[in-house]
């Protein structure tokens, strides 16, 4: 496994909006209260990305001279290879971090001060801060579950298979070989975006309208960033001096050591994978021969086989009819 | 179902209409997007554009309440081009049946009506017969009294034209579907219909879903994969309750209850037996009503003294034909003081119930009330709802907890037919309890005081209740019941010898002399003595290999998981689709003998010794519905509350229908309520709200009760979106918040502009999220043969609230 | 910036503990916390289920720890839905766990303005009084034709749709024991 990508395509999208509940659920959000719809032209809600909120998908309605079109567009971070937030973050070592081995950009919440500095430097407006927490909270890219080995909960809740998750190259070529296959069936303004912005983003999109549509920006810049770096390192030259430590000796140094140390256990876990899952394998071979003619679905203790089951998937994104067997644990 | 989930993927062109299946089903778009992905256009018919419809090929307006127009206008274009099945139409269907001469139709008006009683007199309804008593065929489909060619008749009117003129459906997108969808009457190609809700909730609605049924049978598509007329269910286990009979016209299985004339249970049998035609080259299926209805009644009264079935017979109620116990007809004798208690399990009717107003007050007429939810609902709560003053209402209510889906152990059963097994993960909160725990106190306690006496206590008494010792009652116990058991040994109609106490292998081997119960004959053959068939999770394929997953699960009847398969061979048992084929004739099999392979085929029987369907005492699908209360030919008419006179017919609408004319329950017109109106559901909201409006998640995504309309009406009656409107109708009024949209377009009839609004309808006054509910709009109008509500087209006005 | 008013749905709901406590143990933050949370599936107890909602029968699988629901997905094995679930299966989570879930037998007297707590065995034994005094008093042996009907039609059931079958039996059973003619539910309307 190399760098990892979402994906999301527009023309399999239902916007039944279970990535919104699935990232709710998996990360625990409570639900935020709204009112009516936020936007017109469709039933988004909430307003907009917040700290308790990490994933909403967008409606656009065309009316258009030969029939109305209802488009609709996921928003969550991008996981920018070129990423403002990490760029600005003041903290030593760097709260808003990148996975060493997926790409994934994500809050270190023991180092974060929630200084604001990312918020105010992504120019897709993805993290907030949660002033009760002081903390920036955003879209973690899964990073539990992937490291596990599971698609991330958008992913694997999307019935239509409109996000799938798998290695940037594969991610990538996807979305080039659909636009490709929309633009033969009539869908003239299928495009991609994502992979030429900054850097080449870790979530790409197939859409099927011009950006201006989906108010994405074609060449996202957020102009000079340094005023927010300056602003940032005045808020953690005060936290500093409000906490009388530094960063590293409040959290006795275990935090960082941690959060480095998780990286290179990822990647360990990550090396390990081919091994654990011939063994797997291997293990289901041999039960499929012993249960194969019992009655099963028994509640299951403990062997967590959909997790196994999904080790399989993430490597083999496009589901397959009848490929896998299950039985009682 | 006819045919099951996963076997969209098989089709060539799947139609969905009076549905909005990526909204209210929307894993069926896993396996629609599956055969769009393969080649298969998707058209979506729906007054207002959905989700649905942004994934579809074609999407085609049609004015609520006018698919028979529509229907009828695609059979029109079907049999004048001839593109019917030709085989298939002439060897499994009646088309080629001589109908008697004495039947016509005039006006809007088959023979044989009363206007006084609304009634029709069905005698001429009739297929002809000859000296054997079968009926009369032409096998060349040319005589013009035979079934194909009355039907050419009937709908020769429904002109694309006029089709449009009705429905509002431009002529070119009419064509256009025409076209598309009749290309699958070429042996070989599927189509399929999937429908819900839209289709069935008119004063029309049976007729809607024949006219579907018939286009099919038109087509070929009935029996094969990818095929059928699909009814996406709404509730998890709506099919399992209806099998399992929580409606009153019928006991589990399909059984008819007995009605008041059936006297006896010969008089019964006599009644409901099903005579057939044509020999032995019928099924005739119903012809074992006898065996299965003993075993059920074994399985209500077991061995008990004097153990004879006409005593049986007699503990079962008898209905009153003059009665309407159909929902609305509850509720129009609740609100007039005919019922005294009320036992409410899960359902929320303050919310869910046409004419909601009239439905809330008549809970304020009953003695008590016990309500069972895992919510405090907006039912439970109606002596306290906005408006009015507990202290005046008399009603005593009982709330009950519920336990969730995951808190018990038990089977429920989805639209394809499968019968799924689920598992207790923890246990309920607080006293909350499993409905069937309830039961079993319930019960006790009812037995306990009838042993001390009472009004005839003898069904309650001798009710057999052998479900192990506990409160709850052991559900494997309950399962095996459903299924049946040898009440001793015996010897089945099958050669079979079966000991006291063994689980019935399937329903051909249940007797009519006591020898066997089952709780529901349809369910024999799901817990064997192999044992618990709903529980399997094998996903190994059938040697078709089209995701029939015959393993996974059960499915009735007899785990067929494609019902009316024996149309999908030809004569000689060989597939019309031999990649996607569903059975096949394999004379090798059986020792030279010849068996079928693939699914499970509606009967083992060799190719030419049945006619294909089984279940019809004649063995062929009937193109003229003869039992239909409305007509034999799915006919045009307007709903109730129209906004237009029939364009085809001086009978204005459905003359079948009964008329509530009762107290709060008016009807408009088109004068004061110019508007057309109506009701459906959206994904992240779940019927009357209990089970989705409680939570957080989803209320955050859908907060407010919602209308939507057209720009242009908006900008008619100068309201913008977000603002708060009020919508009125003759039977009361709501607010809601405005959403206008490009999806939502006036249509144009006859020249004639017509406005259509839509209203979702789960929000009431308890829960989190909380709104007026849609269903204080909806009268008490059904339909003719279910008296299923008219919810999905009526009448209103809406005006900017000040 | 956002305003933290936003995170006020909870407390609307009357939940805020709950909702406070949860996002306030850090569940949800950096990939540490994270990774605790799948470590506590990982070794929970899994059972399967079918989603309560529509009528596609979607498998799920529901992770328990400690007599607790602590997670619940898409059972990726199901043939149907292969691990998906809509926005409302997928909210499962809450029904499960939802601190607005009835857990008390409650009781509204004839007029009064409240309901009353009550414990099982008088809901029971209270019905059962209820039914029976019903229906002795409506119960109707022979129509006014003199044809034995063995009918009542003054109590009515209504509901079932969300039942498990063997409920569904056991209550038609029970109901069409009772006399009650007057048994419909959601498929009627």
């Amino acid at each position: 496994m190399a760098e990892n990508c979402y994906y999301y395509d527009g023309s399999r999208c239902i916007a039944c909006r279970s990535c919104q509940v699935a990232c709710k659920q998996w990360n625990r959000l409570p639900g935020e209260k709204t009112k009516f719809f936020a936007k017109a032209g469709g039933y988004q809600n909430p307003v907009d990305l917040s700290p308790i909120t990490w994933n909403i998908i967008k409606f656009h309605e065309l009316n258009k001279a030969d029939g109305v079109e209802w488009l609709f567009r996921r928003h969550h971070c991008f996981h920018c290879t070129k990423a403002n937030c990490i760029e600005v973050c003041p903290v030593e070592p760097k709260a808003m971090s990148r996975h060493p081995v997926t790409g994934t950009v994500y809050v270190n919440k023991d180092l974060c001060i929630g200084c604001g500095s990312c918020e105010d430097a992504c120019p897709y407006g993805v993290p907030h801060v949660d002033e009760d927490l002081e903390k920036s909270r955003k879209c973690t890219g899964c990073i539990d579950r992937v490291t596990s080995n599971l698609l991330p909960a958008c992913a694997k809740t999307c019935p239509t298979q409109a996000i799938r998750y798998g290695t940037k190259d594969e991610m990538y070529a996807m979305a080039e070989k659909r636009v490709a296959e929309l633009k033969a069936n009539g869908f003239k303004g299928a495009n991609v975006y994502g992979t030429k912005q900054l850097g080449g983003l870790h979530s790409i999109y197939v859409l099927l309208a011009p950006l201006d549509i989906y108010a994405l920006p074609a060449n996202p810049t957020f102009g000079d960033l340094e005023p927010i770096k300056r602003k940032g390192q005045e808020k953690y030259a005060a936290w500093q001096r409000e906490h009388g430590k530094s960063f590293a000796s409040v959290v006795g140094g275990g935090a960082v050591g941690a959060a480095v140390a998780l990286g290179v256990a990822a990647v360990a876990g990550l090396n390990k994978l081919a091994e654990r899952k011939e063994k797997i394998a291997a293990e289901e071979e041999e039960k499929k021969d012993l249960d194969s003619s019992r009655l099963s679905g028994l509640t299951r203790v403990g062997c967590a086989r959909h997790i196994r089951r999904e080790r399989n998937r993430l490597v083999s994104l496009p589901f397959r009819v009848g490929s896998m067997t299950s039985r009682s644990g | 179902m006819t045919n099951h989930w996963t076997d969209l993927q098989n089709s060539d062109c799947i139609m969905i209409i009076g549905s909005n299946a990526a909204e209210n089903h929307p894993l069926s778009f896993k396996w629609v997007m599956k055969a769009v992905d393969r080649g298969a256009t998707l058209i979506n018919v729906d007054p207002r554009f959905t989700r649905t419809s942004s994934k579809a090929h074609i999407y085609a307006p049609l004015r609520s309440g006018t698919d028979i127009a529509f229907l009828g206008g695609l059979m029109s274009y079907v049999l004048e081009n001839k593109l019917y099945h030709e085989d298939y139409v002439k060897n499994y269907t009646d088309a080629t049946f001589i109908v008697s001469d004495k039947f016509g139709f005039e006006d809007g008006l088959f023979t044989g009506y009363d206007p006084k009683t609304r009634k029709y007199d069905k005698s001429s309804w009739v297929h002809e017969k000859d000296g054997d008593g079968d009926p009369k065929r032409d096998m060349t489909m040319k005589d013009p009294r035979c079934v194909l060619q009355l039907m050419r008749k009937h709908y020769a009117q429904y002109t694309p034209e006029k089709v449009s003129e009705i429905t509002g459906m431009p002529v070119e997108t009419f064509n256009k579907v025409a076209k598309v969808y009749a290309a699958t009457g070429k042996p070989g190609k599927s189509a399929t219909i999937m429908y819900a809700m839209g289709t069935t909730q008119h004063t029309v609605g049976t007729q809607n879903v024949r006219s579907y049924a018939m286009l099919q049978l038109l087509l070929g598509n009935i029996g094969v994969a990818g095929g059928g007329i699909n009814a996406l269910r709404g509730e998890s286990n709506v099919q399992g309750s209806t099998d399992y009979a929580l409606l009153y016209h019928i006991l589990p299985g399909y059984l008819k209850t007995p009605r008041a004339s059936n006297s006896n249970l010969q008089a019964y049998l006599d009644k409901w037996t099903p005579k057939g035609s044509f020999g032995d080259m019928s099924a005739n299926w119903w012809q074992h009503t006898p065996k299965y209805m003993e075993s059920f009644q074994k399985a209500y009264w077991g061995d008990h003294p004097p153990n004879d079935k006409e005593f049986d017979y007699h503990n079962l109620p008898k209905v009153d034909e003059g009665t309407i116990y159909t929902h609305i007809g509850m509720f129009e004798n609740m609100y007039d003081g005919a019922i005294k208690g009320f036992l409410c399990f899960g359902q929320n009717p303050v919310v869910g119930g046409p004419n909601a107003l009239k439905e809330r007050k008549a809970l304020e007429k009953l003695d008590w009330m016990v309500a069972v939810d895992l919510w405090e609902t907006d039912t439970m709560d109606f002596w306290k709802r906005p408006g009015v003053d507990p202290t005046k209402i008399d009603t005593e209510v009982f709330a009950l907890p519920a336990a969730a889906s995951m808190e018990k152990e038990g089977s429920i059963v989805n639209s394809g037919r499968w019968m799924q097994w689920r598992y207790k993960a923890v246990e309920p909160p607080g006293q909350a309890r499993s409905d069937l725990w309830m039961y079993g106190r319930l019960f006790q306690a009812l037995k306990q005081r009838y042993k001390e006496g009472g009004e005839f206590p003898d069904p309650i008494v001798n009710l057999a209740w052998n479900y192990g010792g506990g409160p709850e009652p052991d559900v494997h116990m309950v399962a095996k019941e459903c299924n049946g058991y040898a009440m001793r040994d015996y010897k089945s109609p099958k050669g079979k010898e079966i000991k006291k106490g063994g689980q019935v292998p399937s329903f051909a081997h249940l007797m009519d002399d006591g020898s066997t119960c089952s709780g529901n004959w349809l369910y024999c053959n799901s817990y064997t003595d192999a044992g618990n068939m709903a529980a399997r999770r094998d996903p190994t394929d059938a040697a078709n290999n089209i995701g029939l997953y015959p393993k996974w699960a059960w499915c009735w009847p007899v785990n067929r998981r494609i019902i009316y398969n024996r149309a999908s061979v030809d004569l000689e048992g060989q597939p019309w689709d031999k990649d996607q084929w569903v059975i096949r004739w394999n004379p090798k099999l059986k020792d030279g003998k010849g068996g079928w392979e693939g699914d499970v085929p509606d009967g083992g029987w060799a190719p030419k010794t049945k006619h294909a369907f089984i279940m019809k005492p004649h063995g062929h699908a009937q193109l003229f519905g003869n039992g239909r209360a409305d007509g034999p030919f799915p006919t045009h008419y307007e709903p109730v509350e129209a906004p237009v006179k029939n364009a085809l017919y001086k009978q204005q609408y459905n003359p079948a229908i009964k008329i509530w004319a009762t107290e709060m329950n008016d009807i408009g017109t088109s004068d004061e309520f110019p508007i057309v109106a109506t009701t459906y559901r959206v994904v992240e909201h779940w019927q009357a709200g209990q089970m989705t409006r409680n939570l957080t998640w989803l209320s955050e995504l859908m907060p407010d009760m919602f209308i939507e309309m057209s720009k242009e009406l908006a900008s008619e009656r100068q309201i913008n979106n977000g603002d708060m409107v009020r919508i009125k109708t003759a039977r009361g009024s709501i607010q809601a918040y405005a959403v206008v949209t490009s999806r939502f377009k006036p249509f144009q009839l006859n020249g004639k502009v017509c406005h259509q609004i839509g209203l979702p309808w789960h929000w009431g006054y308890s829960g989190i999220a909380i709104g007026d509910s849609a269903n204080v709009l909806t009268p008490h109008v059904g339909d003719a043969n279910t008296m299923i509500p008219e919810y999905k087209a009526f009448l209103c006005d809406v005006e900017k609230e000040v | 910036m956002v305003k933290l008013s936003r995170r006020g749905f909870l407390a609307a709901s009357g939940t805020v503990a709950a909702g406070g406590v949860l996002s306030r143990l850090g569940l949800d933050l950096g990939p540490s916390a994270a990774y605790a949370q799948e470590f506590k599936t990982k070794y929970a107890k899994e059972s399967t289920t079918i989603c309560p909602y529509c009528g596609v029968g979607c498998g799920l699988i529901v992770s328990a720890r400690d007599g607790a629901v602590i997670n619940v997905e898409g059972d990726p094995d199901h043939v149907i839905n292969k691990g998906s679930l809509c926005c409302k299966g997928q909210a499962l989570f809450q029904v499960a766990t939802s601190d607005r879930r009835l857990k008390k037998v409650l009781y509204r007297a004839p007029r009064s303005t409240k309901w009353e707590e009550k414990d099982w065995d008088w809901a029971i034994n209270t019905i059962a009084d209820r039914i029976k005094a019903t229906r002795d008093k409506y119960f109707t042996e022979k129509d006014s034709k003199g044809r034995v009907v063995n009918r009542t039609h003054a109590i009515a059931g209504l509901g079932g749709a969300a039942l498990d079958n063997e409920e569904c039996y056991l209550y038609g059973k029970l109901m069409r024991a009772l006399g009650m003619v007057f048994v419909e539910h959601q498929a009627r309307i």
